[in-house]
C-alpha cells in the first residue's frame, strides 16, 4: 500500500459539515452567501453519483438534500483554504426548513418472536394459585457528541484516489466512495490511521466522511480534509416483563416484550433483535416463555454500536426484573437466584444448554466479598432513615452468562472466510479478512508457528483479503467470527501439520463459517456477577457508587493484566454513562478466573449488562422508583423523593 | 501575532492569531493529529506539559506561549521518562485506557516531576482527564511507584557522574 503523500497544508481545501438543528422537517432552501473561487459548498444535490451510504440492507442519505430525519444530520459540506475561514462562512450560511407534513415510513423488520410451552397461568384453573409480577425497565434513547475530532483526507495521484481516515470497516469507505464518486473501486487506496473508538464511533461515519472528502478532491483537484466530531448514541430501550409465580415464589411463566427505538436510521435490526433476544430469555427454568423484540425509528440520532448490539441491555433489564421477584419472596435478590436457578440451563435456539456451576461460583464470590446480604438487609431497614443520616444507601447485584459477539446466522450471511497456506519456501501465509487486534494476531501467529514452524513465528505472515463484502474489522465487542476463526485455524494447522510431509508444496485448506456448525444462535462465552453499592446524598441528590464488586469466569484468558483493565474500564465507564457519580473513595474488587478450553470473546458485553443491571437494582433499593427510567440524575432522584 | 515557543524540543517562531488556542496549533500548523480540541469542553484528551507542568491545550492561547516549552506526548513518549511511568504501569497492574493514555500519562509525569504525594492532590490534578478508565486508588499508587523509580534512577545517575 502507497505511503500517504506529503503535501503542504497550503494546497488542501479544509472542510467542516453543517448539521441540522432538528429532526423531522424538510429543506425549503440554503441561503449562501456569493463564495469565492477558494470555497466550495456540496449540498446534497452536488454529489455525483449516488447519494447514499449503505448498511447491509439499509440505506441512509450522505448529506440530506430534502428531509431532515434527525438532528445533527449533515445538511452540506463546506470547504475552504483552512478550517477558521470555513468556520466563519459557515455561520452565513443560512437553512430554512419548514414542518414535515407527513413523516417518511421506513421498512421496519418484524418483531423476532421466541416461545416455548403452552401454559397459560390466566387461563388455568388454578390460576388463582399464581401471582403476577409486572416490571417496566428503561433506557432512554441518548446521542451526545463525544469532544472528539476526527480528520478524513482524500487526494488524487495519478489514477488512485488515496483516502486516509480512521475506520473500522475498509471495505464499507471503498464501497461507499465508489458508489458516490463513481471512481473504480481497484484505484481506491485507503490509508487507515490509528483510533479509538470505545463506541464503535469509526464505523460508519467515517465512510460517508470519505465520500465528501473525495468528492471535493476530484471537483477541485486539491486534496481535501475534512473535520468532525465524533458521536456516541445508543437506542431507547423499554422492557416490559410480566411473571407469574407460584406460591413459593418460583417463576412458572414468563412473557417479555422489548422495544428498541434505534432513531432515525437502522442499523443491522435483525441482528439486533438476535443479540437482545439472547439477553432477554431468563437463566431460570420455566413452564412457558414468550420474548419479543421489536425495532421502531423516531427522529433521532441513528444508534449504532455501544460496546454492545442489544445483547447487554437486555441481559441488565433481566437481571433486574429478578431483583424484583425476589423482593416478593422476601429473599435477597442473591439467594432468590440461587434458590431458582438450576445446575443446567436450559437449550435454547439462542444459547446451549451449559453448566451453571461457574456462574454459581462467581456469583458466591461476589456475595461473601462485598458481605451482600448483610448490606441488603441493613438498607432495607435504613430507607426510612433518610432524613436522619443525610443518605440513603441501595446495594445492586446482578449475575448471568455472556455471549460471542455475531450470531451464527450473521456470521453466515457476511461471506467470511480464510485459508492457510504452507509454502515451498517452508512459511506459513494465512489469507483473512478476520484483521485483528495486534495481541490477538500475535498469538494466532504463535500457536501456528508451534504446530507448522516451532520456535519461528516470524515464518507465518497474515495477508489481508478485501475483496469481498466482510466484516474487516467491526468493534472488538462484536467477535463472534474470531471466536471461531481461533478454534478453525487451530484445526486447519493440525491439518496442515500433516499434509505439508505428504503433499506436494504448497499445500493449502481452506475455511470459512459454513464449515462449522453451531447448533444455537449464540456461544456462551463466560459468566461473571456483579455487586454495585448506591449512596444518595440528600445535599445534592447525587448517586455516588462508591464500590463495585466482579467476579468473572471466562473459557480462556489470554493476558490477565489486560482483561483486567478492559474489565475494570467497561465497569466504570458503564457507571458513569448511566448516570452514577464516581468519586474519590471509589473502590473496585474484581477477580477473573480462567474455566477451561475455549476462546474468550466479547467480555466487556458480559461486564456492561451486569453493571446496568446492577445500577439498576441499586437504584431501586436506594431510590423506590429510580431505575424505572436511565440514565438517572438527581433531578430525577429529586422528583421521586417528592411524589 | 509572532511567538516564539520551544515545541518538543524545536525552537520556533509561529505567526498566529494571538487567541488561537494551543490544541489548534498543534493540530493544524505542526500536524499533531492525536491532540484533542474540543473547543474548551473540558474533556481533557489535550494535556501538553507547559514548562513541565500538565495543562489543557485547548484553554492556553497562543500569546501566553511566547517564550515557553512545550512538550505533547508525541515526543515524550521516546524519553526516559515515559519508562519510568510506563514501568510503574506495569508495576501496579493498571493501565490508562486508550483514548486517554497520552493525556493522563502527561499528567502522571507532572505530578512525578513535582514530586506530589498528597492523595487528594494527585486526584485533583488528575480531574483534568474527564474519562472514567482508572480506579483513584490505583492512579495514586501510579504515582507513588514512578516517583520512586525516577528518584532511584537519579540517585544511579549521580553515582555514576
Amino acid at each position: 500500500m502507497a505511503d500517504r503523500k506529503n503535501f503542504s497544508r497550503y494546497n488542501m481545501r479544509c472542510g467542516v459539515l453543517l448539521h441540522a438543528k432538528e429532526g423531522g422537517v424538510k429543506i425549503t432552501n440554503i441561503d449562501a452567501p456569493e463564495l469565492d473561487p477558494r470555497f466550495m459548498l456540496l449540498t446534497g444535490s452536488d454529489m455525483p453519483g449516488d447519494n447514499t451510504l449503505t448498511l447491509f440492507s439499509n440505506t441512509r442519505p450522505i448529506i440530506t438534500d430534502s428531509i431532515i430525519s434527525y438532528p445533527r444530520q449533515a445538511v452540506a459540506a463546506l470547504f475552504a483554504p483552512d478550517y477558521e475561514s470555513a468556520l466563519l462562512m459557515a455561520d452565513e450560511i443560512k437553512i430554512e426548513t419548514e414542518p414535515l407534513e407527513e413523516e417518511p415510513q421506513q421498512s421496519l423488520p418484524y418483531p423476532l418472536e421466541y416461545m416455548w410451552g403452552d401454559f397459560n397461568p390466566e387461563e388455568d384453573e388454578e390460576a388463582g394459585k399464581y401471582r403476577k409480577v409486572e416490571t417496566e425497565f428503561t433506557l432512554g434513547h441518548k446521542a451526545q457528541p463525544e469532544r472528539r475530532l476526527y480528520t478524513v483526507t482524500a487526494w488524487i495521484d495519478g489514477a488512485s484516489l488515496h483516502i486516509e481516515a480512521p475506520t473500522e470497516w475498509i471495505e464499507l469507505v471503498r464501497s461507499t466512495v465508489q458508489k458516490v464518486t463513481g471512481y473504480p473501486k481497484r484505484n481506491i487506496i485507503i490509508h487507515t490511521i490509528p483510533y479509538i473508538s470505545k463506541n464503535g464511533e469509526f464505523l460508519i461515519d467515517p465512510a460517508a466522511l470519505a465520500a465528501i472528502a473525495a468528492t471535493s478532491a476530484l471537483r477541485t483537484g486539491l486534496p481535501s480534509e475534512i473535520r468532525e466530531e465524533t458521536m456516541n448514541a445508543h437506542p431507547g430501550i423499554v422492557v416490559k416483563r410480566e411473571t407469574w409465580i407460584d406460591e413459593e415464589g418460583k417463576p412458572v411463566s414468563e412473557k417479555a416484550t422489548m422495544t428498541v427505538n434505534q432513531g432515525a436510521f437502522l442499523v443491522i435490526p435483525e441482528e439486533y433483535q438476535r443479540q437482545a433476544m439472547a439477553g432477554l430469555i431468563p437463566p431460570y427454568s420455566l413452564k412457558s416463555f414468550h420474548g419479543s423484540v421489536a425495532i421502531e425509528t423516531s427522529n433521532e440520532y441513528p444508534a449504532a454500536f455501544t460496546t454492545s448490539f442489544g445483547f447487554s441491555e437486555a441481559l441488565a433489564a433481566t437481571e433486574y426484573h429478578i431483583s424484583r421477584l425476589a423482593e416478593k419472596t422476601e429473599l435477597t435478590p442473591y439467594l432468590f437466584r440461587d434458590s431458582i436457578e438450576k445446575d443446567k440451563r436450559k437449550f435454547t435456539d439462542y444459547l446451549p444448554s451449559f453448566d451453571l456451576a461457574d456462574q454459581k461460583r462467581t456469583a458466591e464470590a461476589v456475595a461473601i466479598k462485598s458481605s451482600y446480604n448483610r448490606k441488603w438487609v441493613a438498607n432495607t431497614f435504613q430507607h426510612k432513615s433518610f432524613g436522619f443520616l443525610g443518605y440513603i444507601k441501595g446495594i445492586g447485584f446482578a449475575s448471568g452468562t455472556g455471549i460471542a459477539g455475531f450470531s451464527t446466522t450473521f456470521s453466515k450471511s457476511s461471506g467470511f472466510a480464510g485459508a492457510i497456506t504452507y509454502t515451498q519456501k517452508h512459511s506459513v501465509v494465512v489469507s483473512t479478512s478476520a484483521d485483528n487486534h495486534p495481541g490477538t494476531m500475535k498469538r494466532w501467529k504463535k500457536n501456528i508457528s508451534d504446530r507448522l514452524a516451532p520456535g519461528n513465528p516470524d515464518k507465518v505472515t497474515f495477508t489481508p483479503i478485501f475483496n469481498n463484502e466482510t466484516i474487516d474489522t467491526g468493534p472488538d465487542v462484536l467477535s463472534r467470527i474470531v471466536a471461531s476463526f481461533s478454534s478453525q485455524l487451530e484445526n486447519a494447522s493440525k491439518k496442515l501439520a500433516v499434509l505439508k510431509d505428504e503433499e506436494q508444496l504448497p499445500v493449502s485448506i481452506r475455511f470459512d463459517a459454513e464449515n462449522t456448525s453451531f447448533p444455537c444462535e449464540f456461544e456462551s462465552s463466560g459468566c461473571g456477577a456483579v455487586a454495585l453499592e448506591v449512596m444518595i446524598r440528600q445535599c445534592d441528590m447525587k448517586p455516588v457508587v462508591t464500590a463495585i464488586w466482579a467476579s468473572f469466569s471466562f473459557p480462556a484468558i489470554l493476558d490477565e493484566t489486560s482483561l483486567k483493565n478492559s474489565l475494570k474500564r467497561t465497569l466504570m465507564t458503564t457507571v458513569h454513562e448511566f448516570g452514577g457519580v464516581i468519586e474519590d473513595d471509589f473502590s473496585l474488587y474484581l477477580e477473573i478466573s480462567a474455566s477451561g478450553s475455549g476462546t474468550l470473546s466479547s467480555p466487556q458485553e458480559l461486564a456492561r449488562g451486569l453493571a446496568i443491571g446492577a445500577l439498576a437494582d441499586a437504584l431501586m433499593q436506594a431510590g423506590g422508583k429510580t431505575a424505572a427510567s436511565m440514565p438517572v440524575s438527581s433531578t430525577k432522584i429529586e422528583e421521586i423523593f417528592h411524589e | 501575532m509572532k511567538i516564539d515557543c520551544t515545541i518538543d524540543g524545536k525552537t520556533l517562531t509561529l505567526s498566529l492569531n494571538s487567541n488561537k488556542p494551543l490544541s489548534l496549533i498543534l493540530r493544524e500548523n505542526i500536524g499533531i493529529d492525536n491532540i484533542n480540541h474540543c473547543t474548551g469542553k473540558m474533556c481533557g484528551l489535550c494535556t501538553v506539559l507547559l514548562d513541565g507542568k500538565a495543562v489543557l491545550s485547548c484553554l492556553v492561547p497562543a500569546f501566553e506561549l511566547n517564550g515557553k516549552e512545550v512538550i505533547t506526548f508525541d515526543s515524550f513518549q521516546r524519553t526516559r521518562a515515559m519508562k519510568d511511568i510506563e514501568k510503574a504501569y506495569e508495576m501496579v497492574g493498571a493501565f490508562p485506557c486508550t483514548d486517554c493514555y497520552s493525556s493522563r500519562t502527561m499528567i502522571f509525569e507532572s505530578l512525578v516531576n513535582e514530586g506530589i504525594t498528597d492523595k487528594a492532590e494527585i486526584l485533583k490534578q488528575l480531574s483534568l482527564v474527564r474519562c472514567h478508565c482508572m480506579v483513584p486508588d490505583d492512579e495514586v499508587e501510579i504515582v507513588h511507584k514512578a516517583i520512586d523509580l525516577r528518584r532511584k534512577r537519579n540517585v544511579r545517575r549521580s553515582q555514576f557522574s
